[in-house]
Formats: structure tokens, sequence, C-alpha cells
């Protein structure tokens, strides 16, 4: 034992580690550092310092008896389900009008070249900025948010499509047309598999943007939805709800996006390994 | 499509196209004129802020602050990025952290940030910062452990110093992913802060969109759009040409669409 720890292999050391204790869980250790410095620093900040500080800036404690409260009593429940009815809506609008279109344009080349300059110009706009016109004709309701959330991420998805189907192999395209496939069977049975890396990249991108700007829109016009909850409490002077609220956002938006990249490995398992440079936002 | 004059002037049509059905449409009643002006009269009203110098005001406030919150992303970002990506017990330590906090939205925390910095250039800056900032150590983190090894290892056996390593090797093979991860995250960037103006802030272009709204200037508010999407477009364009003068032998970069 004693020759282990002058001069340890590799895999002696490796081993020792293990037997001593599980690997899994000095992992979990080392990783629960950060949010421990995080938490730590958080909760010196809002014991030290000037009233104003304390005011504004609830102890981590207080923070999680009012998340524990609201949550029982169903309140951030409801408000968290109302930001992903908002959030899901517009994505879903997005998606289904963004991969329909962009399959169509995708399959007129003209078309496509003709309307590059709006669409990037559309792609490259702020959605939120939208968000005053969109109050004016719908009025300060869930259609608002939701819309200007589709209108957000609809180019992104649109685009990404349509330069999916764009940059297929045409060898694929002339061997199916060779086989006499073709119309829905050729869609759906080589175009849409072969576009999926591109489609699920703008789909991701879309996500984040959906998001985004759901909750920035709930924060501005919002009756109800956790940016509501958060522009509310501060005007309200109860910051601790609105930091509670925050992390309400935070598990939404970490739901939505564990479930984005599972169905993403289910559904185009092969998209991950073709999509590189594509970042996941 | 290959010769670029059918191709611009193909684009042009479809534009005077889209602007023409759009026109007709308003004009005639088809579109609520009052809540969707024609674009005569938003290009107009553009024209106005234009020479009177109103929107060049706003945009001048508003890019300052979004640049001065992306110059602070990426110059912090990046070397934290290299530093967790190259030190494995920071990395475990607070790279889990990071991919945690990364889904949620900024835009939830201009609410806070307000009353600890009050209404300054700072809130902006800031929160934009912090909106492209995490992606962007995230991308560089993600970047430094895809780096191939044997690249490293080979500039070492040759008896490269550690500084050429880094400047010669390390950096140029995160760099592709580096422009990339800007490209996708100086979107958000953009957007927190017109949200963060339209919340709060008594001058910027989005606040130039609240006030137009308030006072019911529909065709000041579409012209207030038009200034913001240029900004974008303008933005992505310049990370764009960066990207290609940077990392021009990346695949990513060829491609003809890079959305």
């Amino acid at each position: 034992m004693e020759r282990e720890s002058v001069t340890p292999t590799m895999g002696e050391s490796v081993q020792a580690k293990v037997r001593s204790l599980p690997l899994w869980l000095i992992q979990v250790a080392v990783g629960l550092t950060g949010p421990a410095v995080l938490i730590a620093s958080w909760w010196y900040l809002s014991i030290s310092g000037s009233d104003v500080r304390s005011r504004y800036l609830p102890s981590p404690a207080k923070v999680a008896a009012v998340f524990g409260e609201a949550t029982s009593r169903g309140l951030l429940i409801l408000e968290a389900w109302s930001t992903l009815v908002h959030f899901a809506l517009g994505f879903l609008i997005a998606a289904g009008v963004g991969i329909v279109t962009g399959i169509t344009l995708a399959r007129f080349q003209a078309l496509s070249t003709a309307l590059h300059p709006v669409l990037n110009f559309l792609r490259n706009l702020p959605g939120i900025a939208v968000l005053p016109v969109f109050a004016l004709i719908l009025g300060l309701s869930g259609a608002t948010i939701s819309g200007v959330a589709a209108f957000a991420s609809v180019w992104f998805i649109l685009l990404n499509t349509a330069a999916g189907v764009e940059t297929m192999d045409p060898v694929t395209l002339d061997t199916t047309r060779v086989f006499g496939v073709t119309g829905w069977r050729r869609l759906i049975h080589v175009i849409l598999p072969s576009a999926a890396p591109r489609i699920a990249t703008g789909l991701r991108l879309g996500l984040g943007i959906a998001l985004v700007v759901s909750v920035s829109s709930e924060i501005i016009i919002g009756r109800s939805g956790l940016g509501f909850v958060i522009a509310q409490s501060m005007a309200t002077l109860r910051p601790a709800r609105a930091y509670a609220a925050i992390i309400a956002v935070g598990l939404v938006a970490w739901a939505v996006f564990y479930a984005g990249e599972k169905l993403e490995a289910r559904v185009v398992p092969w998209a991950k390994q073709e999509a590189r440079g594509a970042t996941t936002r | 499509m290959r010769r670029p004059l059918i191709r611009i002037s193909s684009q042009i049509t479809a534009l005077l196209l889209l602007l023409a059905c759009w026109e007709i449409s308003s004009r005639s009643g088809l579109l609520n004129s009052r809540l969707v002006p024609p674009p005569t009269r938003v290009m107009d009203s553009l024209w106005v802020g234009l020479r009177d110098g109103v929107f060049l005001d706003d945009t001048t406030i508003s890019l300052r602050r979004l640049l001065i919150g992306l110059g602070v992303a990426v110059s912090v970002g990046v070397p934290t990025g290299l530093l967790f990506g190259r030190i494995r017990p920071l990395r475990s330590a607070f790279y889990p952290l990071l991919k945690f906090v990364f889904p949620i939205p900024v835009a939830a925390l201009i609410p806070v940030v307000l009353v600890i910095t009050g209404i300054r250039d700072l809130l902006y800056v800031s929160i934009v910062a912090l909106a492209t900032g995490i992606p962007m150590i995230i991308a560089t983190v993600d970047a430094v452990r895809q780096t191939d090894p044997i690249l490293l290892e080979t500039g070492a056996t040759l008896g490269a110093p550690r500084v050429s390593l880094f400047s010669r090797i390390l950096i140029p093979a995160i760099l592709p992913r580096i422009v990339h991860a800007s490209y996708v995250s100086f979107a958000i960037g953009l957007i927190v802060l017109i949200t963060a103006e339209i919340l709060v802030s008594t001058r910027g272009l989005g606040h130039i969109l609240v006030l137009a709204q308030r006072q019911y200037r529909v065709a000041d508010m579409f012209a207030g759009i038009v200034v913001i999407g240029v900004i974008g477009m303008t933005l992505s364009a310049v990370v764009r040409a960066l990207g290609k003068r940077l990392a021009g032998w990346e695949e990513v970069y060829l491609a003809k669409e890079w959305t």
C-alpha cells in the first residue's frame, strides 16, 4: 500500500480513489462547489452592506422560503403553466409555419434567392421590437405574447429548413426520381430525413429565442406568466417573490430545453453529429 | 442564379412587389391603415426622423450600450472559457453551473438588476453582457475541449514554447466556434437590450418604440422597427465578415446560408 502512495501509476491511483469513494460522488461534490460559491457570495452580499441592498437583495433562505410557499399554494405553478402556454403556442406556430414555408421556398430556387434580403432582415430583427405593434393590434393579451414569440423565432426555423433542403445531395434526388419516388412519399421519406439536421438546428435556435421573447413580453405587457410575476413583484417591492419567480423561469427553461434535447435525440438521432458547428442555443 | 445582376434585380423586384402589396392593402382598407400604415408613410417618418437627427441620437445611445455589453461579454467570456477549458478542477466546479444557468432567459433578470444599478447605462450594458457572456464562456469551453489534443501534443513535441502553442494552435482552433457562437448570441444580446429599453429607458431605440406607441404614432413605430432591423442586420454582417476573415478555412463560413 505504501509503495502505491509514493509512485502510483495512473490505473492504480484511479482504482484507489474508486475504492475509497465512488467516483460519481467525487464528481458531484466538485460540481457542487460552483453553486456553493455562488450561493455563499449571494448570501454574503444580501446580509452585508447597506439597507438599500438588503431590501432589494433578499437572502437565499428567504427566497427559498417564498419559493416553497408560493409553489405549495400553487401560485408559481399556475404562472409557470401560463408562461409555458405562451411559449409553446408561439413556438409551435413558428415551427409549423417555418418548416412548411421553408420546404416550399427551397423548392422554388428563384423565389428563395429573390426573397433572401427580406428574410435576412427579418431574421436579424430582434423579435421583441414588434411587440408594440402586436400589442396595438391584438391588445394586451396572451395572443400578443405568443404572436411575438412566433414572429421572433419563425425566421430561424424557416431559413434553416430551406438551407437543409437546398443543400441536399443532388444524387439522392436524382436517384429517387429514377426509382419513381415522387410527391408526398419523396417528401416524407427522402427530403425530410435529409433536411432534418438543419431543421433541428433551426428548431433549437427558435426554441431559445421564443422562450426569451415570451418572458420578455410577459415582463413588459403580461397579465399572467412568470415574467409578469417578476415585474409585478419588483414594482410592489417584494423582491423575494421576484427571485422565486426567476428560479421558476429557470426551471421552466431547463425543462423545455431538456425535453427538446430528448425529443431531438429520439426523432432525429442522426442530427447531432451532422449539425456540427451549430451551437446549441 | 449565377449572374449577380440577375440575382440583385430579382431581389429588388421582390422587395418592391412586397412593398407594393403592403401599400395597396393598407390604402385600400384591407389592412387597417391606422394600425398598419402604408410603407410610404413609414418611409416618410423614417426620413423625417433621420433628417431631424432623432434616430441618430437614440441609435448612438443604443449602439454604445450594445457594443460595450458585447465587448465585455467577449473579453471576459473568452478568457474565462479558456481557463475553464484548460484547468480541469475549475471546469468541474463551474461548468455544470453554467450549463444550468445557460437556458434561463436573461430578460427575466432585468427588473432585479434594475433596482441594483438604477436606470443608467450600466443596467443595459450588464444585461447585454450577461445574456451574451454566458453562451460565450460555454462555447469557448466546448471549443477548447473539442480541439484535437494531437495538435497540441505535436506542437509540444516539436518544441514549440507554451506561448505559441497557445497563440498558434489553440486560438486558431477555437476561433471558428467562437465567431459562430457570437453570431447566435449577439442576436439574443440585441433582444434583451431592446427589451430593457422598452421597459425602463428614457433614451434609446426601444424607448422610441414605446413613445411612438403611447402617442399612437404608428408610422414612427414602424420606422423605429426598420432602424432596429438595420442595426441587427449590420451587426450580423460584421460578425460574418469577421468570421470569414479570421476563420475562413472552416467549412461553416463557406456555406451559403449561415443562419
